[in-house]
């Protein structure tokens, strides 16, 4: 039997790929022409405004989520044939779906995973989320202050994902430079990359690039780099969008026949990362105190502050400010304790600790992915220790004070911190 | 054309043909059993997941599950079999000699056995749909049933979409047909055109699993043997199911292009 | 024994307008890879001709054989059916063609009567009829219900020939087809190719048995090598003389009186018996005299048989040795 034919066969199948290249590319190519240059104020001047024109917007998502270790192996393998998530904080796992948000009528949200589904919808019926892989349907209460009828649409802003992405790039003017880094084709539009980088040279950023559609300036696409990286750690975006209207049933829910119902209160930003964001808007609890101004107002409630000596902090994380506010759980008051500037800051937050807190921190670690938390030693007491390439997090618990310090700084900078408490 | 009507008769008169199509049959069946023996076990678990665990107490799915099943492996194992047979197999009993000393064209003979082989599998599933149909109804009874995107549809509206989701599933199984008939052009071996075609199938997936090969994965035609799946979420994305058929077209186009060209220029020393 | 000579003459001449040319090929050549199968053969095949294709095995015959049926295709050169060309017009060829290629191929899971209804309409329509025609010609008919599965090897011949006949076509190619029988199978086989003869279907019969060409055929080619030898009228194709072994009760005697009617050169003995060249006409007078004579006539044994297989031996031999052919000895003259 002569090779040659045999070698028509592989010209075959070679070729019908490369033909299947043409055609679906060409299918799959947008616009490539290129966009006017813009100054970064400008752009976001026009993020902001786009939210009177800009009414319906859907298309295929995909996000990814870098920081939890032990997703090499999901890395090396193709994403999109994982299982779906089957509640709301699977989703910060990372996946693929389809997003549409409409003003006025809501957003619906569905991530796909091998022959499941998870969707959530937020529309006139309220705010529910439906697990095909486990036939549940679950009802959220709304957070207090954002019920439907205080706002012209049924959609609470806060959970309009786009407008808060501008609301947040607004207010990185002060810790980081914006540039706009170039251009780029995204979800087949021509798109401007909007760059964060940050002031501060000692945090684990890199910076934030956010693609806006060079035509509509909704963003279709935000990534976070940690400083160093080429491949971005968070990732959420459009791979496919389109700004047609979307009919209004898709915003409703209504459990199908045979699912389980369920009743929970929506989940919101709190806990080790809550102190955060916090730096990003103004405490809400009264102009910064001094340490000393901390330290007085605490002890009113019982609680006894342990800081760093003003001496021995390393000279990037100046003491910035404190916050002492009535503790949300359990009782006295927890203080907030900043240090540093802007990106490169670490956050110190001490509450009274009772029996409880201790077993509620340890509850939230237990629920994270195995091997993110380790056990770490501070200042002779046992704690723990959370470390990401974004951000690390250490916690502990002195006498009857849980403290807890976070920042968007490297491991080492924030273990010498710790020491000098 | 008349060759085809000859291929019908000689494919009704091979005892092979009836067991292909038994064990065809025989996956639906034995997967409604399997549920209805487990009926009242709620684990999810067990067994495969995906669009296979709906299936719990409505035989409506069974069609579906059943496909999704067979997609995997049997139905492509099936298909590369019957391709390389229709063609080597004349080869190995000699009787394509007896064929090719009539005035008939070389082309006209490799169409019909595409065509011939086409309606193997086109039996083939219409049995196992019926089949699961027939068996799911018996076991659970068929009942409207959400869908993955939470919207109850009817028990019309999941037929539907289970006959799309089959048409789909067989112009993705004609791949490996075409495939198989290819290589059945260059062998004289039934088992090994099967085994080649077999061998592409296999490391067109295994090369779509790894990230690292992420850029290869739309011109696969493996990648796309799925996407019915999208039909089970309420809108339907079609865009991934169109994008799948057309690069079904591609390859089968293109595979049995090429095999007509060796096909004619072929020196039949059997 | 005559009947040879009788066909040359016979043979009646074509109608006005038909092509007298059935089959030719002209410089057909064919090389696998290195080797080279066949070598520029030409051959010529008139209407009503029994050609005998006759080689040793390994000379081409079925490579050339394939070639004229389009199933593979020459390296070189072409064959015509009735105007038709090969390969390049081989689909109209083969309508004007029966036959089949080394062993005939069918469907051992169905019936005779089955194969023949799949595969005899592809060239013109068949009927029922026609089919138990050919089954009786060749004389299947009682077997023709049974699977073919379970045919023997001359049966399923048999049903070759059927199978080739089904269409009447103009060209019957038979490939070897007495190869593998019993002697009464061969005998069978030959006194049908006979009758398609006697009918004016044109045969092309291909073997490597010089008895069979001479009992059958008016006309052959010897190829060795993939090369023709020699082609002709079977009359021709090996030398006039002929001898006898002759066994008698008195060999000095019969001696005497043998070459008394041939002359003496023509006498020599072996053993016990006489070799006389003799031609067939004159091997009844000489028995006649020697009964008159006295002499007890126990044998007479034609010796053409080992003498002519001799000779077909000694021609494929002596074309391997000669790289040019013995292709001076009697002309290729078409």
């Amino acid at each position: 039997m002569s090779r040659k034919p045999l070698i028509y066969v592989l010209v075959a199948v070679l070729a019908a790929a490369a033909i299947t290249i043409g055609v679906v590319a060409s299918r799959a190519q947008g616009s490539t022409a290129t966009l006017p240059a813009i100054a970064p104020a400008q752009l976001l001047a026009n993020m902001a405004a786009t939210q009177q024109t800009t009414k319906s917007i859907s298309g295929d998502v995909t996000w990814s989520n870098g920081l939890i270790p032990g997703s090499e192996l999901s890395g090396l393998l193709s994403g999109g044939s994982g299982a779906a998530p089957s509640s709301l904080t699977g989703l910060l796992m990372g996946g693929s779906g389809r997003l549409w948000a409409q003003q006025g009528s809501g957003l619906r949200l569905e991530s796909q995973g091998s022959g499941a589904d998870f969707v959530v919808v937020a529309g006139r019926s309220g705010v529910w989320s439906y697990s095909s892989a486990t036939d549940t349907a679950t009802q959220y209460g709304l957070p207090a202050g954002a019920r439907a009828g205080t706002s012209p649409s049924p959609v609470p802003t806060a959970m309009d994902p786009l407008t808060t992405i501008t609301r947040t790039l607004q207010s990185f003017a002060t810790t980081g430079t914006l540039s706009v880094s170039g251009q780029t084709s995204v979800a087949g539009r021509q798109s401007y990359l909007l760059t964060v980088t940050p002031t501060s040279s000692i945090t684990t950023l890199g910076s934030l690039q956010v693609a806006v559609d060079g035509k509509t300036f909704v963003p279709l696409r935000v990534q976070v780099f940690a400083r160093g990286d080429t491949t971005p750690t968070l990732s959420a975006g459009f791979t496919s969008v389109s700004y047609g209207s979307i009919v209004a049933n898709l915003f409703t829910f209504s459990p199908p026949a045979g699912a389980t119902v369920r009743h929970s209160a929506l989940p919101t930003p709190q806990g080790l990362t809550g102190g955060m964001h916090s730096q990003s808007r103004p405490a809400a609890h009264g102009a910064p105190l001094t340490l000393a101004q901390a330290r007085v107002k605490a002890a009113a409630s019982g609680l006894v502050l342990t800081a760093p000596a003003p001496g021995s902090l390393a000279s990037s994380l100046p003491f910035a400010g404190a916050t002492v506010m009535p503790s949300t759980k359990g009782q006295g008051d927890t203080a907030i304790l900043r240090y540093g500037t802007g990106f490169g800051s670490v956050v110190l937050v001490e509450s009274q600790g009772a029996a409880g807190a201790t077993a509620n921190l340890q509850q939230t670690l237990a629920g994270l992915p195995h091997g993110l938390v380790g056990a770490t030693t501070v200042a002779g007491v046992p704690g723990y220790e959370l470390s990401t390439s974004l951000f690390n997090v250490v916690a502990w618990q002195q006498g009857k004070v849980t403290a807890v310090a976070a920042g968007m700084v490297p491991q080492a900078t924030l273990r010498a911190f710790v020491a000098a408490v | 054309m008349k060759l085809l009507r000859r291929e019908l008769t000689k494919l009704f008169a091979q005892k092979r043909s009836y067991v292909g199509w038994g064990g065809l049959l025989a996956v639906p069946l034995l997967i409604t059993l399997a549920f209805y023996l487990n009926r009242n076990n709620h684990h999810h678990d067990n067994g495969p997941g995906g669009v296979i665990s709906l299936a719990f107490h409505n035989g409506i799915l069974m069609p579906l599950a059943s496909v999704a099943m067979l997609s995997a492996f049997l139905l492509p194992l099936l298909a590369a079999m019957v391709g390389a047979y229709q063609l080597a197999g004349e080869s190995e009993t000699g009787t394509i000699k007896t064929w090719l000393m009539h005035s008939i064209s070389r082309g006209g003979v490799l169409a019909s056995k595409w065509g011939i082989a086409v309606i193997y599998v086109v039996i083939g599933l219409a049995l196992v749909f019926v089949g699961g149909l027939a068996a799911g109804a018996l076991a659970f009874g068929l009942h409207s049933q959400a869908l993955l995107s939470g919207q109850t549809a009817s028990v019309t509206h999941w037929l539907g979409l289970s006959l799309v989701a089959y048409l789909y599933v067989l112009v993705g199984v004609i791949c490996v047909l075409s495939l198989a008939l290819l290589f059945a052009t260059v062998t004289n071996s039934s088992l090994s055109a099967a085994i080649g075609a077999l061998v592409v199938f296999i490391v067109m997936n295994v090369l779509g699993a790894f990230s690292y090969f992420d850029f290869l994965k739309p011109y696969l035609f493996t990648s796309h043997m799925d996407a019915w799946q999208s039909l089970l979420s309420q809108p339907i994305s079609w865009h991934p199911i169109v994008t799948g058929l057309i690069t079904f077209a591609i390859y089968i186009a293109a595979l049995m292009a090429v095999a007509w060209y060796l096909f004619r220029r072929k020196d039949i020393l059997v | 024994m005559t009947m040879t000579q009788d066909r040359t003459d016979e043979r009646p001449a074509p109608p006005n307008g038909v092509e007298p040319v059935v089959l030719a090929t002209y410089g057909l050549t064919k090389s696998f890879g290195n080797t080279l199968a066949v070598d520029h053969l030409d051959l010529t095949v008139r209407r009503g001709d029994v050609f005998g294709f006759l080689g040793p095995n390994g000379a081409g015959k079925t490579t050339t054989i394939r070639m004229i049926v389009g199933l593979i295709y020459p390296t070189s050169g072409y064959a015509t059916v009735i105007d038709h060309q090969v390969p390049r017009e081989k689909i109209e060829a083969l309508r004007h063609i029966g036959g089949f290629v080394e062993v005939p191929a069918f469907y051992g899971n169905m019936s005779a009567r089955r194969n023949l209804r799949l595969m005899g309409g592809l060239n013109a329509q068949v009927d029922e009829k026609r089919i138990a025609e050919v089954l009786d010609i060749v004389g299947l008919s009682e077997r023709a219900d049974s699977k073919v599965g379970d045919y023997s090897h001359g049966m399923k011949q048999r049903l070759g020939i059927a199978n080739a006949l089904i269409n009447s076509p103009e060209l019957v190619i038979l490939d070897e087809p007495t190869s593998g029988l019993d002697p009464q199978g061969m005998k069978d086989v030959r006194e049908l190719v006979r009758e398609l003869g006697k009918d004016g279907t044109t045969v092309f019969l291909s073997s490597h048995l010089l008895h069979e060409v001479e009992q059958v055929c008016n006309r052959a080619v010897i190829i060795n090598r993939g090369r023709v030898v020699i082609e002709g009228p079977v009359s021709e194709l090996h030398p006039e003389h002929s001898s006898v072994k002759l066994l008698t009760s008195d060999q000095g005697k019969a001696r005497d009186v043998v070459a008394a009617l041939v002359g003496a050169q023509q006498v020599t003995v072996d053993e016990e018996y006489l070799i006389v060249e003799a031609n067939d006409g004159t091997v009844r007078e000489m028995v006649g005299r020697l009964v008159a004579a006295g002499v007890g006539v126990d044998a007479v044994i034609p010796a053409r048989e080992q003498g002519l297989e001799d000779f077909f031996l000694g021609l494929t031999q002596s074309s391997d040795v000669d790289t040019g052919g013995a292709a001076g000895v009697a002309g290729g003259a078409r």
